[in-house]
């Protein structure tokens, strides 16, 4: 009992860990570069170089509206388009990685106590 | 199936394994595994050893069988992959993989949510994250086919023994109908690799008795909805299996289990799309796909389809089944509804897709193997008996290694999805990316060789054919609402034509040339291939033109 415990226990490690390399990591990974592309445009080609506050004032609509306030005390809006059909990305990856731990476990589950072989019954046993 | 007084037929086979099993002893129930006569006092060593040896042999035949299938299967799925470009559906897969992956080549052309659920497309997705690649859905697809062929061994194990789930393996490992899909990026090959997963469970449910195998199923089916939704037909099939084979209903708990892992697993689709901002693009797709109109005639499933799975394989399935129908029980009853159900429903649905019965070849293959494997084994054995039996057994493979090899060494130009490539779509889809300003929009004669330039290319194209009714046209698909008032007004300066979708669709064919005509086209390219069985063809031709 004890070692059928560890197995799957140690199988259900090794799937979470695998599918959280390949699944969410590697779109991890690309966010931190995205982010880091973009702090370099808005410290160096950016026209709104320099601002003190960037602060969105509407979520949700097609188009979010951010309003950014300048160092020499002007503001500006700026919309940022909204490409159609584009959902959260890392919501589905962790909904899918869910969904593969989970039927994964069911299935270790059932191996774990699916070597049981039953009593014979030997009503309707046909030659 | 159920016999006349009711019982479930369990047979003698059963009996054996369960005594073996009580007894603490894996016993397989034919073949060379099968429990050792007992041997009397008056055995020699002699015997016991020429016994041994017979028995060893057999083990190591049937396990060279199975080493030759997945060798024989890799190399028909993995030979020339990279040969023709990706067609339509390949593409759109591989779109949304890189849409997911956030490959800005792809995000403005290939929205994430579309017809069908993500779980193969979130699999491959960290390999479309940047540049344009083609092939690694392909190489994921080949795992999910030899895949496939090792489930089917131990499904045929199970239900028939070794040599039945090694001739098994053989079968779908050379099946011109498995090698064609799981070449491909689509999703009936990681979807039958789930559903076979939950055929080997039931098979466990029924060896066992155990009830937490109904419930492992039920998730294996969900995972197998979540690839493509139209695996969830397939509960149908196990509560037909369990409605004929009725001692599995109780606990009635597992059976709940299993339904609610199935059901439950598969709503996660529909939930996600939701949460994740896609909902209403979703619920377009499901009113387009139950308003579809048919594709194919109702003989689509009867002749084209058949005819790479093999005749043979489907002719010794039923052979089997016929003479062998004294030894029925809940084997052949649970192979049969995984048969029945997916052919009665596709063969109703009006939308009959190539490689859509591809979920039923597994239990097709360990039917037809339970026959080789039993014409190979019948008592008494003699000589001829054995090598009768394994003639047959290599006149059936061969039946089918030499249309798969043909398949690969001479890919399909039909254009009817699923079944292969296009040829020449990849080559146009390189050179407009070579050639035409990025921001340029191309009106193509169908949205299918549409679909693959747009992948290579990445420049947006339009099918002239595209329905302007919401209800009869994919909702991915933009319509050229005034393709002529589009070209005065210089919205697309090139036009595609190709020899696929002209077949296809003539008329629009006729109409885009015509245009072309109208505006002065010139080709500024073409691509040839070979196409109905004529070398060098025009298979694509790109105009330029002007207002």
């Amino acid at each position: 009992m004890k070692r059928g415990a560890s197995r799957v226990l140690l199988g259900l490690a090794l799937l979470v860990a695998v599918l959280a390399l390949v699944l969410p990591g590697v779109d991890g990974a690309r966010g931190g570069a995205t982010d880091a592309a973009g702090s370099a445009w808005a410290s160096s080609s950016s026209p709104f170089a320099g601002l003190d506050s960037a602060a969105p004032t509407s979520s949700g609509g097609s188009s979010p509206t951010t309003t950014v306030t300048t160092t020499g005390g002007g503001s500006a809006k700026v919309v940022t388009p909204v490409v159609a059909n584009q959902p959260r990305r890392d919501v589905i990856y962790a909904a899918y990685l869910l969904v593969l731990v989970g039927a994964g476990a069911v299935v270790l589950w059932a191996a774990w106590g699916g070597r049981r072989r039953p009593v014979v019954d030997l009503s309707g046993v046909t030659a | 199936m159920v016999d006349p007084d009711g019982s479930d037929g369990a047979t003698l086979e059963d009996l054996a394994s369960s005594s073996v099993a009580l007894v603490g002893v894996r016993g397989e129930l034919s073949g060379d595994d099968a429990p050792p006569v007992t041997s009397g006092s008056g055995t020699t060593t002699s015997q016991r050893w020429g016994r041994l040896r017979h028995r060893d042999l057999g083990r190591i035949a049937d396990l060279g069988v199975l080493g030759l299938a997945l060798v024989l299967a890799a190399w028909l799925r993995l030979a020339d992959l990279a040969a023709v470009g990706l067609n339509s559906d390949e593409a759109v897969y591989s779109g949304q993989a890189a849409s997911l992956a956030g490959n800005q080549h792809f995000v403005d052309l290939f929205p994430i949510v579309r017809a069908h659920p993500l779980l193969f497309q979130a699999l491959i997705s960290p390999f479309y994250a940047s540049g344009v690649p083609d092939l690694p859905g392909r190489y994921a697809n080949v795992v999910f086919g030899l895949g496939t062929i090792v489930l089917v061994f131990v499904l045929g194990r199970i239900a028939y023994g070794r040599r039945a789930g090694a001739i098994a393996a053989l079968l779908l490992a050379l099946m011109p109908y498995h090698v064609i899909v799981t070449r491909q990026v689509l999703l009936d090959g990681p979807m039958t690799f789930f559903a076979t997963a939950a055929l080997v469970c039931l098979a466990l449910l029924a060896q066992t008795s155990n009830g937490r195998w109904l419930v492992a199923a039920g998730a294996c089916l969900g995972i197998a909805a979540l690839t493509k939704e139209t695996a969830i037909i397939l509960v149908m099939s196990v509560f037909l299996f369990l409605a004929l084979v009725p001692r599995f209903w109780r606990p009635v708990r597992y059976v709940a289990g299993g339904l609610a892992a199935a059901v439950g697993l598969a709503f996660m689709y529909p939930l996600v799309t939701a949460l994740s901002g896609g909902g209403s693009k979703g619920q377009s797709y499901l009113v387009w796909q139950l308003s579809r109109r048919p594709n194919h005639d109702f003989a689509f499933y009867l002749t084209d389809v058949p005819a790479t799975m093999g005749v043979l394989v489907i002719v010794a399935a039923v052979v089997g089944l016929v003479l062998l129908r004294h030894r029925s029980s809940w084997r052949e009853t649970l192979l049969l509804a995984w048969i029945v159900v997916p052919f009665v429903f596709f063969e109703v649905w009006p939308v009959k897709g190539f490689p859509y019965l591809l979920v039923v070849t597994p239990a097709l293959v360990v039917l037809a193997a339970r026959a080789l494997a039993a014409l190979i084994d019948l008592e008494p054995r003699t000589l001829l008996s054995v090598v009768g039996g394994v003639v047959a057994t290599v006149v059936v493979a061969g039946s089918l290694l030499v249309p798969s090899y043909r398949a690969v060494a001479e890919p399909s130009s039909s254009g009817l999805a699923g079944a292969g490539g296009a040829p020449g779509g990849r080559e146009a889809g390189l050179w407009v990316a070579q050639n035409v300003p990025a921001d340029a929009r191309m009106m193509s004669l169908g949205p299918s060789m549409g679909n693959v330039v747009q992948y290579y290319s990445g420049r947006r194209v339009d099918g002239l054919s595209v329905s302007p009714d919401p209800l009869h046209r994919n909702p991915s698909y933009q319509p050229i609402t005034n393709p002529d008032s589009a070209l005065r007004k210089g919205i697309y300066r090139y036009v595609i034509w190709d020899a696929y979708s002209a077949r296809r669709s003539p008329s629009f064919a006729a109409r885009e040339l015509a245009m072309v005509r109208k505006y002065a086209g010139r080709i500024v390219h073409t691509e040839y291939a070979t196409f109905d069985g004529q070398p060098r063809q025009p298979v694509v031709v790109i105009y330029q033109v002007s207002r």
